[in-house]
């Protein structure tokens, strides 16, 4: 390519970029806004939520003894998040070694990680609205929601894994004699299960997040009375709450670093 | 089977043997076993997990789809119901699309400006969050602390706190993923900045350059290309992210699936899904063909 048409390609993605940045921001509608009252009023509430927060949400002690509602709500998060995860992490491995190349051939992995994209492209929030309608309010439609949803990243990483097999070991244990059950229990999945798990693990941080998220929906966890929260305005409660994820998920990510980090 | 069946390890042959496997590591796995059965079995006790209720639902499931797709209801004399396929429903239904337009427009420029604004303010925090170039300890975790801090927020939830605090509309959705690509962008900025060749900062510093032009020149070259790598990835993320921003009142495509959901019109629902799936997957191959182009 000359260095002239180089250049002008160049002018013109740079045009092209120039012309989508001002219809992406004229578009949006926020002339009519205005920005600093905007500013003052969420300036305010942040205050609140901080200054205010609503600690008997974490802890109230009556006469029936000490609760914490808090606690209640991100414990039944966490659950559902483990459970989410144990059913996508299970029901991924079946996926992992029909989309693997080694395994299904060239065009059974295409087909299997279409669907396996398919999954992962489908919005986490939107299966949820779509599972509740089946299956009713609470904690349940999350898990399956999450359950499904995990099957199309944790299938397409088993797949990976199951790509990168020593091939030479199956082929050591059938000169032993072993039969094929044999050979995949002794000689398969002991290459690539501390690999699942490790994946299972990053996807149990991915979803204790979403079942965070899917309770704003109505599945369950601490997005509920969140969002219930948020509708009342009831910011010092919102600070609690906020206070009380970010606790969560920064030690689930810790712990599940450390763990990740001592599998493989 | 039995003659061929894998005896336990003969432990004699492993004596000595570092990490061979002892009576006690068998004891240990299996104490972890049982303990995550058991947090499972509690879990999903506590979650209503119940195999009756999903069976339940797999009816409930068809009987939702087939309402989001052109049948029309047909009530049977007997008493039962049937289903039969409706040009007329069809027809509606992709004379809905124009409809989407506007909101799935607003939902792409959210994704935009955010992904832009959200990628730019990662820069100065991703240096200030790289140990190879901060002079200063507390420097570098307060950078660090701060982008960890972010990043355990879940999207949705910003966003559904931001609506509340600065009112529904564009703006709480814009705000709450411009953090969001923040937070991708700067640590996985950050982390190909403590990658680099120290040679090239090394060299701009011995002939006497000041931090900024060491970092211009000696940093700047090394991961621009990764960079715009991962601001097309946050970009490809916040796609996704815009279209449920809306389930929160924070803008775009996500309201408009709401409110047919609201109204139960489920084959309006349908083709917002259908678009949402299409805009994904349609950014998703343009974006990682251009990143396979870059890098």
């Amino acid at each position: 390519m000359s260095a002239l048409a180089r250049r002008s390609g160049t002018l013109v993605a740079a045009l092209a970029l120039v012309a989508l940045y001002v219809w992406a921001i004229v578009g949006l509608e926020l002339r009519g806004v205005n920005l600093a009252e905007r500013w003052h009023q969420a300036a305010a509430i942040f205050r609140i939520m901080v200054t205010e927060p609503e600690w008997t949400y974490l802890w109230k002690c009556g006469s029936a003894g000490c609760v914490s509602e808090l606690g209640q709500k991100i414990l039944e998060t966490l659950q559902m998040a483990l459970v989410g995860t144990t059913i996508g992490a299970v029901l991924a491995v079946p996926f992992g070694f029909l989309a693997a190349r080694n395994v299904a051939g060239v065009r059974g992995s295409r087909a299997g990680k279409f669907i396996l994209n398919a999954i992962r492209a489908f919005p986490e929030v939107v299966l949820a609205l779509m599972l509740l309608k089946a299956v009713g309010l609470g904690p349940f439609a999350g898990v399956l929601t999450m359950g499904i949803h995990s099957i199309g990243m944790l299938g397409k990483l088993y797949a990976e894994v199951v790509e990168g097999i020593d091939r030479d070991v199956l082929e050591a244990m059938a000169a032993c004699g072993a039969n094929r059950s044999q050979a995949i229990a002794f000689g398969i999945l002991p290459q690539v299960l501390p690999e699942f798990a490790s994946f299972a693990i990053y996807r149990f941080e991915i979803n204790v997040r979403a079942a965070a998220i899917l309770g704003m929906v109505g599945a369950g966890g601490i997005g509920t009375p969140l969002i219930f929260a948020v509708n009342n305005r009831d910011w010092g409660r919102i600070g609690v709450i906020l206070l009380g994820i970010i606790v969560v998920v920064a030690a689930v990510d810790a712990v599940s670093s450390y763990l990740r980090r001592k599998l493989v | 089977m039995s003659r061929l069946a894998p005896r336990a390890p003969d432990r004699g042959l492993f004596a000595g043997i570092p990490g061979a496997p002892t009576p006690w590591t068998r004891v240990r796995n299996l104490a972890i076993g049982a303990l995550l059965v058991a947090l499972y079995l509690w879990s999903a006790q506590a979650t209503d997990f119940s195999l009756g209720r999903l069976a339940r639902g797999v009816p409930e499931m068809g009987n939702l789809l087939i309402r989001m797709l052109p049948f029309e209801r047909v009530d049977l004399p007997g008493g039962g119901v049937a289903w039969r396929w409706s040009n007329e429903l069809l027809r509606q239904q992709i004379a809905f699309l124009p409809t989407v337009w506007a909101p799935l427009m607003e939902t792409l420029r959210i994704a935009i400006v955010s992904a832009t604004l959200g990628s730019l303010l990662a820069v100065p925090v991703a240096l200030l969050a790289s140990r190879n170039l901060v002079r200063y300890p507390w420097l570098y975790w307060l950078a660090r602390g701060f982008m960890n801090l972010l990043r355990t927020i879940p999207d949705l939830v910003l966003a559904a706190v931001l609506a509340g605090a600065f009112g529904v509309g564009v703006l709480p959705g814009i705000l709450a993923v411009t953090i969001f690509s923040f937070t991708v962008v700067a640590k996985l900025l950050s982390e190909s900045i403590e990658a680099i060749d120290p040679g090239p900062l090394e060299a701009m510093r011995a002939v006497g350059a000041n931090r900024l032009q060491a970092i211009a020149f000696g940093v700047v070259p090394q991961v621009l290309p990764q960079y715009i790598a991962y601001v097309l990835y946050v970009f490809e993320i916040d796609v996704r992210a815009s279209t449920v921003l809306g389930l929160v009142g924070a803008g775009g495509i996500g309201f408009t699936l709401q409110t047919s959901l609201r109204l139960l019109n489920y084959r309006a629902a349908f083709m917002i899904i259908l678009v949402i799936l299409a805009v994904v997957v349609l950014i998703d191959t343009i974006s990682s063909r251009l990143r396979e182009r870059l890098i």
